[in-house]
C-alpha cells in the first residue's frame, strides 16, 4: 500500500532512520546473548544435589581443650554427639561425615575395576556412617546401607592399619591390601559397568586397596572443582580433623529445621564442653555456592530491562520528532480526506520497516557478538530460536513505542494546512 | 550602499524549478530609507535574506558599502551580518531564554567585542527604546512592542551601516506599529540606511522610497519618490522587462 | 567564549526539562553501567602489588604429576598449581634466587590472655623471612623474623594490624606473647594495613579474601606437625607411607612457592636449574611426565588461575554496548532537540554567529550533558559497586572491606567515557544544526 512513499521518505532521512535501524540491532543483540547467557546460569541454578537440602543442617566441633587431643576421648565425645543431636525433637536423621553439598568441592580419590587394567577414574569420596544416607535423604536404590557396629569396627580397623609405615613391594605400593565395602552413586556405577550392574563388583584403587559395592544411590550431585560432579563412593568410618574437629550433618523433620538448629549449640556444649560449635543451614551454604551465578543472572535480567526501557524512549523520541516535524503535513493528509486511523498506520508501518530492518542487522550482530563471548568467556552457543524470540520481543516493543506519538499525530486538526505560520 | 545588478534567484526540487527572483536590480544609497512592497508570494523574502547574506543567488551581482558580497565564504558572510547589517524580524526573534541584556549581548559576543564595551554599548542602545529598567527582564515578561524595541536596540548596539527590517509591525497593533515606526525613522534620521519589508502602505509612507516587488521582478510604479532632496533618492529602479 | 557556550547550553537544558532529565538520565545510566562493570573487572584484574608485578618475582610450578594423565584442571597444559613438600625443600636450597619462600595455610586455636574471652580458631600462614621483603609486608611495629628464626625454628610470629587490636587492643606489642596451640609464640612484628586488591601470594583458593591475620616460621611444621588448610592435590601410590611423614614424603601438592630474581640472567639461571632438578629426579623414577617448569610472574600466574572471572568479562563487554546503544539514544534526541531549535540558530546566524560558532555552542552543550550525565553515572555506580560489596559480604567467607571500589583509575575511564559519549552522540547533531541555512528558519516561525 503506502511502501512506495515511506521508503521515498525515508531515504530522505537516512540519518534518522540509521540510528533507529542501529539501535535496535545493537538492542536485539545484546538482548538475545543475555537470554543466551541467563539460561545458561538458570540451568547451572536449577540442578538439584539428590538431597533433602531445605531440612539439612551443617553442624561443626571445633575442639580447643587440650583433652580432644587422645583418640579414646575423641571417640567418646563423638558417640555423646551423635546422641546428643539424635536426642533433639524434631530430628530425623543424624550423621558423622566430611561430606558436606554445596561447599564447592571436597575429596577425591583415583579407582578402577579390580583387575581391569584400565584407565584410573577420579571420584569424590567421603566417609559415612549408618546415618549418612538418611541425613542427605539420599535413595538407596540397590543393596544395603552401612551398619552402626560397622562403622565403628571399621573405623578401628582402619586406624590400625594406617598408624604405621606399610611394607611395600617391589612395585612401591603397599604389600598387604585392604578391603572396605563401599556404597556408590548409579552415575559412578554407569561409569565404572556400563551395563548398569554394579552392585557386588570389586574396585581398587592406585594402593591396590579394594573396595566392593554393597550398595548403590540414586542420586548424587556434589560441584567439584574437577568435572567429577555424579561420582562418589562412601567409605564406612567415623571422621574428624587433624584439630580434633568433627563435622555432622543433620536432618530435621519437615518444618522444624529452625527449631532444630536454636537447641544445637546447648545440646553439644552440654554433652562436651572446651570447644566452639558452629551451626549452619545447608540452604544457606548452597546459596553462598549459588550467589555469584544469581547474582549475574540477575544483573544481566536488569540489564536487559533498562536496555529496552531506553530503545523505547529512542524510538519515541524519534517519532516524536517526526511527527512534529511533519504537523503541516500530516494536516494536508487530513485535510485531503485521511482518516486518523490512516495516520496512526502510516507511522506504525514506517517505523515497522525501521524496526525490522534494524533487527535484520541484529540478527548477524546478535551471532556475531555471541561469537566473541563463546571465545571470550566460554558462554554457551546461541540458540536461534532466542533470536527470533528477540525478533518478535522487539517488534511488539517498537510498534508499542511508536503507538502514542503516533496517536498524538493523529490528533493534529486538519486546519493546520492552511494556517499560514 | 547597496547595489544589486540582475540578481536571479531560483529554488530547484527534484523536479520543478521556481524562480524567487529574476534580474532584479537595485540600488539603495547610504541614509535612504526604503520601502519594498508586494504581495505574498512576490519575492520579498527571498530578496531580503539576499540582501541580507542569509541566502545565496544564482546570477547577478551585489555590492554591499562598496564591497562585492557575490562569492563569499560562510564565515566572511557571518562577519559582515556581524558587523554592517542589522536584522529586525516580524516576528522579533528574541531568544526566549535570554533576557534583554543578554539578548542585545549575542551579536557583540560574536564580534569578539571586550566585556566592557559591550556593557556599555548595550546599556546605551537599551536606554534609547527606553528600557532600561527592563534590563533583567525575560522576552515572555514583555509585550510585543517592548520586544520589537528590544529587537531594535539589538541592532542599535551592533552600529551597522545598514538596517534590514521584515514586516517589523506585521505582529503588533496600530499604537505599537506607530511607536516602533518612530524609532526606526529617528534611526534614520541619524544616518543609518534602511531597508524594510513590508505590506503595509502606512509604513511604506514612512519611507523616502517605495520599490515594488512583483513575482520576483521589480516594478517602478513611480518614477520618483513624493518628497525629498534628489541626492537622497536616486532612482534607479532598473526594471527589467524580458 | 567556551565558558559563556557553558551558559548558553545551561539555558538551554533548563528550557525543556522532561526532555533535558530523558537525555541526561540515559547517558547517566549508560555511563553508569559500564563504570560498574569496568570496576568490577579491574578490581580482579589490576595490579595487586602496584610495581612489584613487572618483575623480580616469580611463582613456581613443576610437573610433578601422575605419568599417565596430565594434572586435571581446564588448560591441561598445565603443571599442578603447588609443589610437593619434598620438591619445595630440595630447590630452597638454591642460592639463585635474591629471596624465596615456601608458602602454605593453616588454622590452629588462639588463647587470648583474657581468659574470659574464648579460644578462636584462625587461618595462620607459614613463610620464610623472605616473605615480607618479597611481596613489600608494610610493618607497624617490629619487622618479620631472620634467617636464624627460620633456621631454628624459632617460636616467633608476625600479627596483621586486626589481629593485634583484638589480641592486646592495638599498640606496639612486639615482644609480647600470644598463646596458639599448645606454645607460646613471642610477637616480633605488627603489619600496617595490608589488603593487596587480590590475595596474590596464595591464588590457589578464595582469590579475594583477606590476608591471614597470622605469620609463622615455615619450618614449625615437622615439630607442630601441621597440615595444610588450603588445596591438596594427590595421586597414585601411597608408597606405604602413612600419617604425617607418609604425607610429607607424597606426591601430594600443597606447597605454594615463590622466588625473587632480580635479572633476566638470575632467571634464566634459575629456570637451569629446575630443569636440571627435574632431568635428576627423573632418574629416581619421578617426574615421569615432560619437563614442564613454570617460573611464573605475577600477571601469568593470574591469568593461570583465571583470577578475572570470565563473567565480570563478559558483562563488561555487555555494559560497553549498552553505553554505546545509549549514545545512538541521544544522538537521536539531541537531534531532535537541536533541530527544533532551528528559528533561534537562525537568528544567531543573522546576528552574525558564524558555522563555527554555532557548532562550538552546540558541542559544548553535548559535552555538558555528557559532564552531567557522566557525574550521575559515577554516583549511581558508586553506589551499586556500594551494594556489590555488601553482597560480597553476605556470600565470601573474609571478604575485604571494600573489594570493589574506584579508584582513579576508573574514575578517570568515567570521565573520559563520558566526554567521548557526549562527543561521539553531539558531533553529528551539531553539525547538522551548524549547517542549517539560516534563511529558511528565520522566515517560517
Amino acid at each position: 500500500m503506502e511502501f512506495g512513499p515511506i521508503f521515498r521518505s525515508m531515504r530522505r532521512n537516512k540519518v534518522r532512520y540509521g540510528l533507529i535501524v542501529a539501535e535496535v540491532a545493537l538492542t536485539l543483540a545484546i538482548v538475545a546473548n543475555c537470554v543466551n547467557m541467563i539460561r545458561d546460569y538458570k540451568r547451572q541454578l536449577a540442578i538439584q544435589s539428590g538431597f533433602d537440602d531445605d531440612n539439612i543442617i551443617r553442624v561443626t566441633s571445633r575442639p580447643f581443650a587440650p583433652a580432644f587431643k587422645e583418640d579414646g576421648y575423641l571417640d567418646n565425645s563423638l558417640r555423646e554427639d551423635l546422641a546428643a543431636l539424635r536426642a533433639i525433637p524434631g530430628v530425623r536423621a543424624v550423621s558423622n561425615t566430611r561430606f558436606l553439598p554445596w561447599q564447592g568441592g571436597g575429596s577425591s580419590m583415583e579407582t578402577r575395576v579390580l583387575g581391569s587394567k584400565g584407565e584410573m577414574l577420579r571420584n569424590q569420596v567421603y566417609n559415612a556412617d549408618e546415618g549418612t544416607l538418611a541425613a542427605l535423604g539420599a535413595k538407596l536404590i540397590e543393596g544395603r546401607n552401612f551398619a552402626r557396629e560397622e562403622t565403628e569396627s571399621e573405623t578401628l580397623r582402619m586406624r590400625q592399619i594406617f598408624a604405621k609405615p606399610r611394607p611395600t613391594g617391589a612395585d612401591g605400593t603397599p604389600l598387604e591390601k585392604t578391603s572396605q565395602d563401599i556404597i556408590i552413586s548409579k552415575a559412578f556405577g554407569q561409569l565404572l559397568f556400563p551395563d548398569g550392574k554394579a552392585l557386588g563388583k570389586h574396585l581398587e584403587d592406585t594402593d591396590g586397596d579394594q573396595y566392593t559395592i554393597v550398595g548403590v544411590i540414586d542420586r548424587f550431585y556434589n560441584p567439584y572443582g574437577w568435572p567429577i560432579h555424579e561420582y562418589v563412593m562412601f567409605f564406612p568410618s567415623y571422621s574428624r580433623n587433624f584439630l580434633g574437629g568433627a563435622g555432622y550433618l543433620v536432618r530435621a523433620e519437615p518444618g522444624k529445621r529452625a527449631a532444630v538448629q536454636a537447641s544445637i549449640e546447648k545440646a553439644l556444649i552440654k554433652a562436651n564442653a572446651g570447644r566452639t560449635v558452629q551451626v549452619q543451614e545447608l540452604t544457606q551454604i548452597k546459596e553462598r555456592f549459588q550467589s555469584r551465578t544469581s547474582l549475574v543472572a540477575t544483573i544481566l535480567s536488569t540489564l536487559i530491562v533498562l536496555l529496552l526501557f531506553i530503545t523505547s524512549l529512542g524510538i519515541v523520541g524519534l517519532t516524536v520528532f517526526s511527527v512534529n516535524e511533519r504537523t503541516r503535513q500530516i494536516g494536508t493528509r487530513r485535510a485531503l480526506g485521511a482518516q486518523r486511523a490512516d495516520i496512526i498506520r502510516y507511522f506504525l508501518l514506517e517505523n515497522w520497516i525501521v524496526t525490522t530492518l534494524g533487527l535484520a542487522l541484529g540478527i548477524v550482530l546478535a551471532f556475531a557478538l555471541n561469537v566473541t563471548l563463546v571465545a571470550r568467556v566460554s558462554s554457551p552457543k546461541m540458540e536461534p530460536s532466542l533470536v527470533a524470540a528477540g525478533v518478535f520481543l522487539l517488534w511488539i516493543a517498537g510498534l508499542a513505542a511508536t503507538f502514542l506519538p503516533a496517536l498524538k499525530g493523529a490528533k493534529v486538526a486538519p486546519a493546520v494546512a492552511t494556517r499560514n505560520v | 550602499m547597496l547595489s544589486m545588478r540582475n540578481i536571479r534567484k531560483i529554488y530547484r526540487t527534484d523536479l520543478i524549478e521556481t524562480h524567487a527572483l529574476h534580474d532584479v536590480s537595485v540600488e539603495v544609497r547610504a541614509g535612504e530609507f526604503v520601502a519594498v512592497m508586494g504581495r505574498s508570494g512576490s519575492g520579498k523574502t527571498t530578496f531580503l535574506n539576499i540582501a541580507g547574506l542569509l541566502d545565496t543567488f544564482d546570477s547577478g551581482s551585489y555590492h554591499l558599502d562598496g564591497q562585492d558580497v557575490s562569492r563569499l565564504t560562510d564565515s566572511e558572510m557571518s562577519r559582515i551580518r556581524n558587523e554592517k547589517i542589522g536584522f529586525i524580524f516580524q516576528s522579533f526573534n528574541l531568544i526566549p531564554d535570554l533576557d534583554v541584556f543578554d539578548n542585545v549581548d549575542v551579536p557583540l559576543r560574536y564580534r569578539r567585542l571586550p566585556a566592557k564595551e559591550r556593557r556599555e554599548r548595550i546599556e546605551k542602545a537599551v536606554e534609547m527604546v527606553g528600557l532600561l529598567s527592563r534590563l533583567r527582564h525575560l522576552p515572555a515578561q514583555l509585550s510585543g512592542g517592548q520586544q520589537q524595541r528590544v529587537a531594535i536596540a539589538r541592532v542599535l548596539a551592533g552600529e551597522p551601516r545598514l538596517i534590514l527590517a521584515d514586516e517589523p509591525t506585521g505582529n503588533l497593533d496600530t499604537l505599537m506599529s506607530r511607536e516602533v515606526m518612530d524609532q526606526l525613522e529617528k534611526i534614520n534620521e541619524a544616518g543609518t540606511t534602511i531597508v524594510m519589508v513590508t505590506h503595509t502602505p502606512e509604513c511604506a509612507s514612512r519611507a523616502s522610497r517605495q520599490i515594488h516587488l512583483l513575482d520576483g521582478e521589480i516594478v517602478d510604479l513611480a518614477a520618483l519618490p513624493p518628497e525629498g532632496p534628489a541626492s537622497r533618492t536616486v532612482a534607479s529602479l532598473a526594471a527589467s522587462l524580458r | 567564549m567556551i565558558l559563556h557556550n557553558v551558559r548558553i547550553a545551561w539555558k538551554s537544558l533548563k528550557r525543556n526539562r522532561s526532555l533535558s532529565v530523558l537525555i541526561v538520565a540515559g547517558i547517566a545510566l549508560g555511563i553508569a553501567v559500564s563504570t560498574t562493570f569496568a570496576t568490577v573487572r579491574h578490581s580482579f584484574a589490576k595490579d595487586p602489588i602496584p610495581g612489584k608485578s613487572r618483575g623480580g618475582l616469580y611463582y613456581v610450578r613443576m610437573d610433578s604429576w601422575d605419568p599417565a594423565r596430565p594434572y586435571p584442571g581446564p588448560d591441561a597444559t598445565l603443571p599442578p598449581t603447588q609443589l610437593t613438600y619434598r620438591d619445595m625443600a630440595e630447590i630452597m636450597k638454591s642460592d639463585i634466587p635474591k629471596r624465596q619462600s615456601g608458602t602454605f595455610k593453616t588454622a590452629l586455636y588462639v588463647f587470648p590472655e583474657d581468659k574470659t574471652t574464648q579460644p578462636f580458631r584462625e587461618n595462620i600462614r607459614l613463610v620464610y623471612s623472605d616473605f615480607f621483603p618479597m611481596f613489600d609486608v608494610p610493618f607497624r611495629y617490629g619487622s618479620g623474623w631472620d634467617k636464624k628464626g627460620d633456621a631454628g625454628p624459632e617460636q616467633v610470629v608476625v600479627l596483621s594490624e586486626a589481629m593485634n587490636d583484638k589480641l592486646f587492643g592495638g599498640g606496639n606489642s612486639v615482644g609480647k606473647t600470644v598463646r596458639i596451640s599448645d606454645r607460646d609464640f613471642r610477637v616480633v612484628g605488627v603489619l600496617a594495613h595490608w589488603e593487596p586488591s587480590v590475595k596474590v601470594f596464595d591464588l590457589t583458593q578464595f582469590q579475594i579474601d583477606t590476608p591471614e591475620n597470622i605469620y609463622m616460621p615455615f619450618n614449625l611444621l615437622k615439630p607442630m606437625q601441621l597440615r595444610t588448610f588450603g588445596n591438596s592435590d594427590g595421586w597414585g601410590s601411597s608408597g606405604g607411607q602413612t600419617g604425617f611423614d607418609g604425607f610429607l614424603q607424597s606426591e601430594t601438592c600443597w606447597i605454594q612457592m615463590w622466588v625473587e630474581l632480580p635479572d633476566a640472567a638470575s632467571l634464566a639461571k634459575y629456570k637451569d636449574f629446575l630443569a636440571a632438578y627435574v632431568m635428576e629426579q627423573k632418574k629416581h623414577g619421578r617426574f615421569q611426565r615432560p619437563l614442564n617448569n613454570r617460573v611464573s610472574t605475577i600477571r601469568e600466574w593470574m591469568k593461570d588461575q583465571r583470577v578475572v572471572p570470565p563473567e565480570t568479562t563478559a558483562m563488561l563487554i555487555v555494559s560497553l554496548l549498552f553505553l554505546a546503544v545509549c549514545a545512538v539514544n541521544l544522538v537521536g534526541l539531541l537531534l531532535g532537540k537541536f533541530l527544533a531549535r532551528a528559528g533561534e540558530v537562525g537568528v544567531r546566524r543573522a546576528l552574525g554567529a558564524s558555522r563555527a560558532d554555532i557548532f562550538l555552542q552546540h558541542v559544548v552543550e553535548c559535552e555538558l550533558i555528557g559532564v552531567v550525565g557522566g557525574a550521575i553515572g559515577l554516583l549511581l555506580s558508586f553506589a551499586a559497586l556500594a551494594a556489590l560489596n555488601a553482597w560480597l559480604k553476605t556470600t565470601v567467607v573474609n571478604p575485604r572491606a571494600a573489594f570493589f571500589h574506584l579508584d582513579v583509575p576508573m574514575v578517570l575511564l568515567s570521565v573520559g567515557l563520558s566526554l567521548a559519549a557526549g562527543l561521539a552522540a553531539g558531533l553529528y547533531p551539531a553539525w547538522r544544526t551548524c549547517r542549517l541555512s539560516p534563511a529558511v528558519h528565520l522566515s517560517l516561525q
